[in-house]
């Protein structure tokens, strides 16, 4: 009995990590520099992290004052370890989550 | 000798009577001048009247500055050395930037100046001026002007009453502001224009900002509109006060005589763009000449692996147009989204994305005709309105585009799991490296470079 629970839940994380199912459950991740002026969100499919970091690269050379100031790239999502379904993104794009967080709202305050 | 003495004396005359007129003129220009700078409002006479009128309820020179502290601002806060004059045909005005920024709907654009005018009867007045410049004009413009300037100007007296205002459409005056007092009703009535009868409906509608000192400020607006068989509203904006307030002379945020820069405008930071406006863009260059040609790029989930599925979530497929005419090339590279998140992407409205710095596994290129790249053009123009994960996806949509100009992509179609077909990045992905040497194709991967975007 225990075992075929067990079963059915590694299957259960299976599907949501490694079938397209994970697309439609991801969350948006999004991000921000310090003062809000920068911000990207993942749409999904290309539109991703690396495009958010090429981007981002981008706008620090167009804005060296900022650069200058904080060039730190935010993460304004909160971490939801407890989100089955994303936890192949947290495995092997681990880079996103690793980032500072800052809140949405106090960085539109700013 | 005494001809000889009279033809002196008469040379003495026309002498004396040519330094008398000289002097009779250099003295008329001198009283002129003093009657022209007598209307000029120096910088002086601005800071005393300031100083004599701009007094706190303590009798306390009032402090400009953005956020007032009533204990420890005490002193008049107006940053003098930017000060500026202009005569105008009522006299003259002088303005100085304040810090402060005012801002609407969360987004501070605005500015602030303190405006001293004087008229010919010497009379002189001052006011706050807050210069909220709508959104998208300064998105286009950069820095407003008063030849064409979008958006409100507040006028605030000296304890900060707000006591008029101005709605302005490209230049002219196009309704009024005044202090809320309910005044939301609708006016119709017929005035006449030289002889042409122009109907006027006017109404009142109340809106708010948050003003440079941090306050919500709710005002009355009167917007009207005209109809008219002629162009009798020619004159219909005239400017009150004249003077050009919002351009160069005033200040933001403290630091600058200019507008603040642009910045946390609507919609600047929604990735959603106009594909008709990245399109239009191709028109600058002539077709007779040109180079054309189409790419479509592929992100594969896992590149070179046949999963809908891996490292790159499910990948993406995106069409580039480039136009070359004469060394000089328009490059765009768009993608096709779904306008919605969670499981709702999995059919929702649609939505283009400029793919500029996306980096794809494999790619293929194809040379066209004017007329084909117009018909491709003409497609990412008008793109489906629906998105669908299964039935129209990002590959579909560049599949069809080129199908639009005739070109026939390799096979996109893959199993997409669960007994369905369907197109897909990693079928497309893989059938582009099938193809091989055969196209013109990259199989090495790459980076889009930043597009042209958009054009007006």
């Amino acid at each position: 009995m225990k075992k075929s629970i067990i079963i059915s839940l590694a299957a259960i994380i299976l599907i949501a990590n490694f079938t397209p199912l994970t697309y439609i459950f991801t969350e948006d991740y999004s991000y921000s520099n310090y003062n809000g002026k920068f911000t990207f969100v993942e749409e999904g499919g290309g539109y991703d992290y690396k495009v958010a970091k090429r981007r981002y690269s981008r706008y620090l050379s167009d804005n060296p004052g900022e650069a200058a100031h904080d060039k730190q790239l935010y993460r304004t999502f909160t971490l939801k370890p407890w989100r089955f379904w994303e936890w192949r993104e947290m495995v092997f794009n681990h880079e996103r989550f690793a980032l500072p967080y800052k809140s949405p709202k106090g960085v539109h305050n700013r | 000798m005494q001809r000889f003495i009279l033809h002196k004396f008469q040379n003495f005359l026309f002498a004396a009577a040519f330094l008398s007129g000289l002097i009779s003129c250099r003295k008329d220009l001198s009283l002129d001048q003093r009657a022209e700078n007598q209307d000029l409002l120096n910088k002086d006479e601005a800071k005393e009247w300031i100083a004599r009128n701009f007094t706190d309820t303590t009798g306390q020179p009032k402090k400009l500055s953005a956020k007032e502290d009533t204990a420890k601002n005490k002193s008049l806060d107006v940053p003098w050395d930017r000060y500026t004059v202009t005569r105008t045909t009522e006299g003259s005005y002088g303005l100085i930037g304040l810090d402060g920024q005012p801002g609407q709907y969360r987004y501070q654009t605005g500015y602030r100046k303190l405006l001293i005018t004087k008229d010919h009867r010497n009379s002189v007045a001052a006011y706050i001026l807050e210069i909220l410049p709508d959104g998208l004009y300064l998105q286009r413009k950069g820095k407003p002007s008063r030849k064409d300037f979008y958006g409100r100007i507040f006028f605030y007296d000296q304890h900060y009453q707000l006591v008029k205002g101005y709605l302005y459409t490209n230049g002219k005056v196009a309704g009024e502001i005044q202090p809320s007092a309910q005044k939301s009703k609708q006016q119709k009535q017929d005035i006449r224009v030289d002889r042409t009868p122009v109907t006027e409906y006017c109404s009142w509608n109340e809106d708010n900002y948050v003003n440079a000192k941090g306050e919500l400020v709710v005002y009355a607006e009167r917007n009207c509109t005209y109809t008219s068989n002629s162009d009798g509203m020619g004159n219909a904006g005239s400017i009150p006060p004249s003077g050009d307030y919002t351009g160069s002379g005033g200040g933001s945020g403290g630091s600058s005589d200019s507008a603040p820069p642009v910045s946390d405008l609507p919609d600047e930071n929604k990735p959603k763009i106009d594909p008709a406006a990245y399109m239009k863009c191709f028109g600058t260059l002539p077709d007779a000449g040109s180079k054309m040609t189409i790419t479509v790029y592929v992100e594969e989930p896992a590149p070179g692996l046949p999963f809908n599925l891996g490292p790159n979530s499910v990948g993406h497929t995106a069409i580039g147009l480039t136009k070359t005419y004469k060394g000089q090339s328009i490059t765009q590279v768009v993608g096709f989204y779904p306008d919605a998140s969670g499981k709702d992407k999995m059919h929702a409205p649609s939505k283009i994305l400029d793919n500029t710095d996306l980096e794809y596994n494999v790619s293929i290129t194809y040379s066209v005709i004017a007329s084909d790249f117009s018909k491709i053009a003409a497609f990412i123009s008008r793109p489906p309105a629906t998105y669908d994960l299964t039935e129209y996806n990002c590959t579909s949509f560049a599949y069809n585009a080129c199908l639009a100009g005739g070109i026939k992509l390799p096979d996109p179609i893959g199993n997409m799991g669960m007994g369905t077909e369907g197109m897909m990045p990693a079928a497309l992905g893989g059938s582009i490296r099938k193809v091989g040497l055969a196209g013109d194709t990259n199989v090495k991967g790459g980076t889009v470079a930043k597009t042209h975007g958009p054009c007006n």
